[in-house]
């Protein structure tokens, strides 16, 4: 399988000293396509609504929205409407730097960022929390939406969520 | 269709970075020292299994570039890629050929050189690009949260979740491959370290390693001859949970994927007493609360009990159940490798093959956990009796 | 082996990048299920097969986790052609703990750049600074290959309008217009020797497989006799014109199969670019100008990734209706570094 033939024997390998680094930059390029389930969503969600796929089997709503309840493997038949508010199931304030991976640039830190069940739904959404003192953040409180002032059918169009008032104290 | 057993293991000693070696010299560090440790050469290996996150040094298909560097000319040669499951998808993948009869002896390995490429963007892929990379906050935002929820479900306290720490870089010591070792941390230096995101701080999460591992599987009747006391593959399982980051309603406390795992692996083996039963466990843990959520998921204590369970000294390794010996995740993290040094661990204990962390003489059977994509888990059990 | 294909579906093969990874997926897993009379519920192992760089997702069976059973189940992806996949999935019911097993390959050659995307797999030390890609090291082959004599563009040319007459024919296949040779040797100059016409179009799409063991197979099963996979050296360290990996992959399936390209009435053997073609064959024992590919083959338009497990997807509908013996065969790395070859029957061994 090899090719070649044998040139002048090198005797002595010589390492530099300090070690050798190539740089490189590789850009990658990619148009996603969004689906179908996104063109709903987000027509729901300029007009100021969540909407989530439903399961006609175990009665799930499910966001992000998908054509199949993985669980039940059977087809989404539909939308239910939830929330707009919600309960925080999991919080945290982050204070490491991170390169947001739609601009590009560092995020500005600290910042809150939690997992959310909004009212109605059976999963969890995240996003951010304009609370950035972790004291005033914990599992089981009460959120609602800060929507963009100009909505244009973008997932941009929800900017974060709120705290509304203390834990509930129920079911997280 | 014959039993498999694992008859040799080798690893790089895990490091922040290696710039004495490029990637195929690394990786060949671990492949020779499997070899060695098996007593094979490449010319007896029928098959390689490869495993790799290429997109994290910012390559792909490297198995094609690599083949050399694993003696997979002119053999046959699979590639893995699953996220941090991918060392034990690979081992799996190596055992089910061997099974069905196909290879006698499978090279496996993995490696991953963190340093060398940007793996926090490569992860970030990792997001939906419609409906998660928006508002992702990264490995450790996620993270954070994770370990908010089972800190809300368990009540497990900072200084619990800290003991789990220090264990791991203390036992790291005893293991002279692992990464971060740490012979004096305590539980005030955790807490005193930087918080990254509430309630995670700099040494509550697993760090970015170089590293690589490679073992050697031989099917019923060479294992014998390879090796004195082969880690046989008793059991094998492996479950996903569903698409989104948000999906799974109790992520740590009810690990979906893990508790089907565990409902297999149990069931197969007849394990009723998991504490009793496993000498040593290896388990995949990002970090320290995963570990404890993970140790209540797998039964070695009850629902809510992970607090108590770092507490009673169990998981130590003069415990009754030593947890991650080798130091774990929490020491040694080179993603491509990580889940298949929990399998080699393991065999190593099993082998009696561990030298300063060997847990006890006669290890009989050994757990080992591989876990990532979206709270996906792979588990595989070795016995020193082969299955009959 | 004692394995046999239950369910078979296939996509379309065609740029749509408007579709999401699932979208192009589920309706092809939906059609296997129903295909081999199965629902999600009898499967608890799955064999899944994309590459991360194509999606332009890390572990991009993310993506279709869902639509693919994922939950609860068992699944691993393999990261290379088609045909590994289908190998790993055979060897997860050869090994006697799983009865059933899906296979579902997914590639999306239209979302991203495809220079970029290939230039990913070259040395990163001395050789992606050069710009090079698939294409280019496949032109290095094609001209090393012609400068041994005997078969020369024109026969490409052949391979290419052959592929093209039958491509129109198969509803799956993108192309939809059949050329000439003299067409292809007309089309611009892509990376010369390498005509436009002499490559493969740029598409999406999806094929499953639902393998079963013996106890499962159902009234019309189509054995997998044997597959087996052999990989050369990687571009730069061998002769470009080797075609040893291809003899080995064959050999090793041969030997489980007890079957060689001679008794295969079928034969469904990959090549992205023409004269590939006119290389492969004859490492299988047949003619360059041999009449295979009745589906048009890669050349008619079919995805990386995907098209080792398309190609026995096709040779295995063939036997479905009345093909006897079948070889399913695709190259995959930079100039084809390393092979698989399956052979199907309508018998079992």
């Amino acid at each position: 399988m090899r090719g070649g033939r044998g040139g002048q024997r090198v005797t002595e390998l010589r390492f530099p000293d300090e070690p050798v680094f190539v740089d490189q930059t590789l850009t990658l390029e990619y148009t996603y396509g969004a689906g179908k389930e996104a063109a709903h969503y987000l027509a729901a969600l300029k007009e100021g609504r969540f909407e989530g796929t439903h399961c006609p089997r175990c009665d799930r709503a499910y966001l992000p929205p998908r054509p199949v309840c993985g669980i039940c493997y059977v087809e989404c038949d539909g939308w239910v409407e939830v929330g707009p508010e919600g309960t925080i199931t999991g919080v945290t304030v982050v204070e490491v730097p991170f390169v947001d991976p739609i601009t590009g640039k560092q995020r500005e830190v600290p910042y809150g960022f939690a997992f959310i069940r909004l009212d109605g739904a059976s999963t969890n959404i995240f996003h951010f929390m304009n609370e950035t003192d972790r004291t005033k953040l914990g599992v089981g409180m009460r959120v609602r939406p800060r929507f963009a002032a100009e909505r244009t059918g973008s997932l941009a169009d929800v900017e974060g969520f709120e705290l509304i008032g203390p834990a509930t104290g129920g079911e997280a | 269709m014959p039993e498999v057993a694992i008859v040799g293991t080798g690893q790089t000693k895990h490091a922040p970075k290696r710039p004495d070696v490029n990637i195929p010299e690394m990786l060949r560090e671990a492949v020779d020292r499997a070899l060695s440790d098996a007593g094979v050469t490449f010319a007896e290996i029928d098959a390689v299994c490869f495993g790799n996150m290429d997109l994290f040094e910012g390559l792909a298909q490297n198995e094609h570039w690599l083949a050399s560097t694993f003696g997979a000319e002119g053999k046959p040669l699979v590639k893995f890629n699953t996220g941090g499951t991918v060392g034990t998808s690979t081992a799996m993948g190596a055992y089910y050929f061997a099974k069905a009869g196909l290879y006698e002896r499978v090279l496996v390995c993995g490696f991953q050189k963190q340093a060398e490429g940007n793996s926090q963007g490569a992860i970030t892929t990792v997001g939906d690009p419609i409906w998660e990379r928006p508002m992702m906050a990264g490995a450790i935002g996620n993270h954070a949260v994770m370990a908010s929820t089972y800190a809300a479900d368990s009540g497990i306290t900072e200084e619990q979740a800290a003991k789990v720490a220090v264990k791991a870089r203390r036992n790291a010591c005893l293991n002279s491959n692992a990464h971060l070792q740490l012979p004096d941390i305590t539980v005030e230096d955790v807490l005193a370290s930087k918080t990254l995101a509430y309630p995670i701080r700099m040494l509550d999460m697993c760090p970015t390693s170089n590293g690589a591992c490679a073992v050697v599987m031989a099917v019923d009747g060479v294992a014998q001859k390879l090796a004195a006391r082969p880690a046989w593959v008793a059991a094998v399982a492996g479950a996903h949970d569903q698409t989104f980051q948000g999906d799974s309603p109790k992520r740590m406390s009810e690990m979906r994927s893990l508790i089907q795992v565990r409902k297999k692996l149990y069931d197969k083996m007849g394990i009723t007493d998991p504490v009793k039963q496993f000498d040593v466990a290896e388990i995949y843990e990002p970090q320290t609360y995963a570990e404890l959520a993970m140790c209540e998921n797998l039964l070695f204590c009850p629902p809510g009990g992970g607090g108590a369970f770092i507490d009673s000294g169990i998981p130590y390794m003069d415990g009754e159940l030593p947890v991650n010996p080798s130091g774990g995740v929490l020491s040694t993290n080179p993603i491509g490798a990580t889940a298949l040094i929990r399998v080699a661990e393991a065999a190593m204990q099993v082998m009696g093959r561990a030298g300063d962390h060997q847990v006890k003489p006669d290890v009989r059977m050994a757990l080992a956990t591989g876990y990532g994509g979206n709270a996906w888990t792979d588990a595989m059990i070795l016995t020193s009796e082969r299955p009959s | 082996m004692d394995v046999a294909i239950l369910g078979i579906a296939m996509s379309d093969f065609a740029p749509r990048p408007e579709l999401p990874p699932s979208e192009v997926v589920y309706p092809v897993v939906k059609a296997a299920l129903a295909d081999a009379g199965i629902s999600m519920d009898d499967l608890e192992s799955i064999v899944s097969c994309s590459q991360d760089i194509y999606d332009g997702r890390t572990i991009s069976s993310m993506g279709v986790n869902e639509v693919i059973g994922g939950y609860l189940r068992s699944e691993s992806k393999v990261a290379g052609d088609g045909l590994l996949a289908l190998m790993y999935g055979a060897a997860r019911v050869a090994s006697g703990e799983y009865d059933l097993t899906l296979v579902i390959a997914h590639c999306l050659e239209s979302i991203g750049n495809p220079h970029a995307v290939t230039n990913g797999s070259f040395d990163p030390y001395v050789q992606r600074q050069l710009g090079i890609d698939s294409t280019v090291a496949a032109a290095l082959q094609a001209s090393a290959f012609y400068a041994r004599g005997g078969l020369g563009p024109d026969d490409a040319a052949e391979v290419s309008a052959r592929a093209s007459a039958k491509a129109v024919a198969n509803p799956r296949a993108f192309r939809s217009k059949a050329h000439t040779a003299a067409d292809v040797a007309a089309s611009p100059v892509v990376c010369g020797p390498l005509r436009e016409l002499d490559g493969t179009p740029i598409t999406d799409g999806a094929v499953a497989l639902v393998l079963a063991g013996p106890n499962r197979t159902g009234d019309r099963p189509v054995w997998l006799r044997g597959i087996g996979t052999t990989t050369d050296t990687f571009w730069t360290d061998r002769d470009l014109t080797s075609v040893d990996a291809l003899r080995g992959a064959d050999a090793r399936a041969s030997k489980l199969a007890g079957l060689t390209a001679a008794d295969c009435d079928v034969v469904e053997s990959a090549s992205r670019w023409a004269h590939e073609q006119l290389m492969h064959l004859p490492a299988l024992g047949l003619d360059p100008h041999a009449d295979v590919n009745p589906s048009g083959g890669q050349l008619g338009g079919c995805p990386v990734t995907v098209v080792g497990l398309a190609r026995a997807a096709e040779a295995a509908l063939l036997i479905r209706e009345g093909a006897t013996n079948a070889l399913a065969h695709a190259p995959s790395g930079i100039a084809n570094q390393q092979h698989a070859v399956a052979y199907l029957s309508k018998e079992r061994r």
